[in-house]
């Protein structure tokens, strides 16, 4: 019935999606490995064809088994297929299911050319049909043939397809055209199909560090940063070569590798403090190259510290390599890059919420757009307000600070920053801790006796330091200083240690 | 209607209460003209013409020792010649005539420092309220200042002989900096200091064998305040 119903198949045109699925775990050489191959189609009739649509299931268990003689692959000759075909003609519907077994000098056969990147695929029906298809087509998976009889379309190819030792999977699409003659009828019929095999695969799958910021991953040297690599097929046990490589200022570090085995999902997870290497720390602040040192002074923002860390399968010929920078940049957004200076300076690195966007270049003297702060802003504003409620004497008057009087402000200064403008205390400072301003009077003319008068430079001194100290002291522990040197209030020329200094601000900080 | 008159003092004591609580800013700013060494400073009263804000003061910080090279006519300046200079109109009783008007500018505030390199740093302008003679609204703002970016020297023309050693420290101008010498690149003693530039001269040679000299930025200027110790 089928075989008559299958004689009426004219030329077909059919669609085939192969899947060939190699065994999860590595093939082991000298032991067998199976091989599953699941494929439908469907198959439409080509113009003017009078018959209809028809289904064509295939499916096949192979098992390969070594060769003691070169230790190949080669597959068992006695495998069991079957075919099924169903489709409605014209004369009603038809089905077809053809069983056999692999003829002892044909092949069902899947092989992974490694140098070329491309995969060949092949079985057939014992005298039936066969598919053949380019093997040359890079990533194709292509059907081979071996027949017993040459009067098929299909030409023969030239045998036996073998695995090498140890391929465990194998990975391709493609598509092409075969024919096929009716073993019942004289008419051909053309088959085309598609194949995709998946092969090993190694993806990094994610990225984890404690702060993702404008699509970095972001972190400072004592964060852990986690990268997850996804083996597909999943293979337990396979030991991936992770590797650090240092970007920007880490370039050239070397970081130990380390080989982190899959688990059952295929999934291997390392994890990374830059702080645990001495190589990192010693690279980056001891070496000998003073403009390269990290604990200079400097008035320009520092470059992020950036990372790519690759995931490397070497346990397969060619190895199979993922690297983070696939998945997203490792790498220090600018608060981190602050953050940094802290560590490189071994001082308490601050947290994050303590960094803010610069709140103007009077508050953030430091080298980047973000800067630390700690109530600055209020206590100042306080400050202020104290000051300009103050009065002084002028001329044996008491007079009011004016209103538009102002103080300007010098606030936080970033660690290398503050080295390079001459502090000794470079993560200990207040002003690196977002906690000290440094305070300046700006006090326009007073109208006193019927006259607009300047204060004096050193009425300044006598009267409007004096006055801003007081006010600063409401905020927290103030002093007069000229420069780095804490003079008295009021100081305007006055000798210390054989030296003049004249006061130039009120620095005030607070805890 | 309100007589001219009332309207005035009214406006007055609004603007008086105003600025004796939370002052507006005067719409005021400086502009910068750099040339080498020279920084050349102009000043503008941007209020509206009717305004009666007259500006009569600016402060600017400096990062650098300098010299003031000009001042506009009928103002004066006080400065410590390294961290701000305070510019002034001189006049003291009305019209005050050199005061910048309501969109006026004055030009020639003219700085000599000695370094080229600018840095953002805060000015304040202050007005002064012409009609009530009361201190009007000020605006704090940055504009490049000259600023000491580094105060590294360099060591220039060293020479050498058998009974003579000299070479030539170029740091920042006029300040002071320190030679040392070493034996081993750890033990350091001063041996001289000097206003930059100046020659350091070692004739005859003190001691044979090899040895280290550097030189130190050691002036206060530019030093910054770190914590209370």
């Amino acid at each position: 019935m089928s075989q008559s119903l299958a004689s009426r198949l004219c030329r077909l045109r059919w669609t085939w999606v192969l899947l060939l699925w190699l065994p999860t775990a590595p093939a082991v050489a000298g032991e067998p490995m199976t091989v599953t191959i699941n494929a439908s189609a469907n198959a439409s009739l080509s113009a003017g064809e009078v018959h209809d649509q028809c289904t064509i299931q295939f499916s096949a268990r192979l098992t390969y088994m070594p060769n003691p003689a070169n230790g190949a692959y080669e597959m068992l000759s006695d495998e069991q297929y079957s075919v099924s075909v169903e489709g409605e003609g014209s004369a009603g519907p038809y089905s077809w299911t053809y069983t056999g077994r692999q003829p002892s000098s044909g092949a069902a056969s899947a092989y992974y050319y490694p140098a070329q990147g491309k995969a060949t695929v092949g079985w057939h029906y014992l005298t039936d049909f066969v598919v053949c298809t380019p093997s040359d087509a890079p990533g194709l998976a292509a059907g081979l043939c071996k027949m017993a009889e040459d009067d098929y379309l299909g030409k023969p190819d030239s045998g036996v397809v073998t695995f090498p030792p140890g391929a465990a999977a194998l990975n391709a699409s493609g598509s092409g055209e075969g024919h096929h003659q009716d073993p019942y009828s004289t008419a051909d019929f053309e088959a085309s199909y598609s194949v995709s095999i998946p092969v090993r695969t190694v993806t990094i799958l994610s990225i984890e560090t404690p702060t993702q910021s404008g699509g970095l991953y972001s972190f400072v040297p004592t964060d852990t940063i986690t990268v997850t690599a996804q083996i597909r097929p999943a293979t337990e046990g396979v030991p991936i070569n992770w590797k650090v490589h240092g970007l920007g200022p880490a370039a050239g570090i070397q970081f130990p590798n380390k080989r982190v085995r899959t688990d059952a999902s295929g999934q291997s997870v390392y994890s990374f403090s830059p702080a645990a290497y001495i190589s990192f720390d010693f690279n980056r602040t001891n070496h000998d190259v003073p403009s390269a040192k990290w604990t200079t002074g400097s008035r320009v923002p520092n470059p992020p510290i950036a990372f790519d860390i690759s995931a490397l399968d070497d346990s397969v010929e060619p190895p199979l390599e993922a690297k983070s920078s696939s998945v997203g940049r490792i790498e220090q957004d600018e608060t981190d890059t602050l953050r940094e200076e802290y560590f490189d300076f071994q001082g308490e690195i601050p947290p994050r919420s303590e960094i803010v966007p610069s709140l103007g270049p009077d508050y953030n003297k430091g080298n980047y757009t973000v800067q630390r702060n700690f109530q600055m802003q209020e206590r100042y504003r306080k400050i202020l307000q104290a000051f300009r409620g103050s009065t002084i004497t002028l001329d044996g008057q008491a007079v009011a600070i004016p209103a538009n009087a102002r103080v300007t402000v010098g606030g936080f200064r970033c660690p290398r920053l503050n080295v390079a403008v001459g502090s000794r205390f470079p993560v200990t400072s207040y002003h690196t801790r977002g906690r000290a301003l440094d305070l300046v009077p700006v006090v326009g003319p007073v109208w006193v006796n019927g006259k607009r008068r300047q204060l004096t430079t050193a009425e300044i001194h006598s009267q409007v330091y004096p006055a801003l100290l007081q006010a600063a002291k409401t905020q927290g522990r103030a002093i007069t200083e000229d420069g780095a040197q804490p003079v008295p209030k009021g100081c305007f020329g006055c000798s210390l240690a054989g030296r003049i200094y004249t006061e130039d601000h009120v620095h005030v900080e607070w805890d | 209607m309100r007589p001219p008159a009332i309207t005035a003092i009214l406006l007055t004591l609004t603007r008086l209460a105003t600025t004796h609580s939370d002052a507006p800013d005067l719409a005021a700013r400086v502009e910068l003209d750099q040339s080498g060494t020279n920084f050349v400073y102009t000043l503008f009263n941007e209020e509206p013409v009717a305004s009666s804000w007259h500006v009569s003061n600016w402060h600017l910080e400096v990062g650098a020792p300098f010299q003031v090279l000009a001042t506009p006519p009928g103002w004066s300046f006080a400065t410590d010649y390294a961290t701000y200079v305070d510019w002034f109109s001189t006049d003291t009783e009305e019209p005050y005539p050199h005061d910048v008007a309501p969109g006026d500018s004055l030009a020639g505030f003219a700085l000599g420092a000695v370094v080229d390199t600018p840095e953002p740093l805060s000015y304040v302008a202050l007005s002064w309220e012409h009609g009530s003679t009361a201190p009007g609204p000020s605006v704090m703002a940055s504009v490049n200042s000259p600023s000491v970016i580094s105060f590294a020297a360099i060591i220039l023309n060293v020479l050498a002989s058998a009974d003579r050693f000299e070479f030539s420290v170029q740091g920042i101008p006029s300040l002071q900096y320190a030679v040392e010498v070493s034996t081993d690149l750890t033990q350091w003693a001063q041996v001289m200091t000097g206003t930059s530039p100046f020659t350091f001269q070692e004739s005859p040679l003190v001691s044979p064998g090899a040895r280290f000299f550097r030189v130190r930025y050691v002036d206060s200027f530019g030093e910054v305040s770190d914590q209370l110790e």
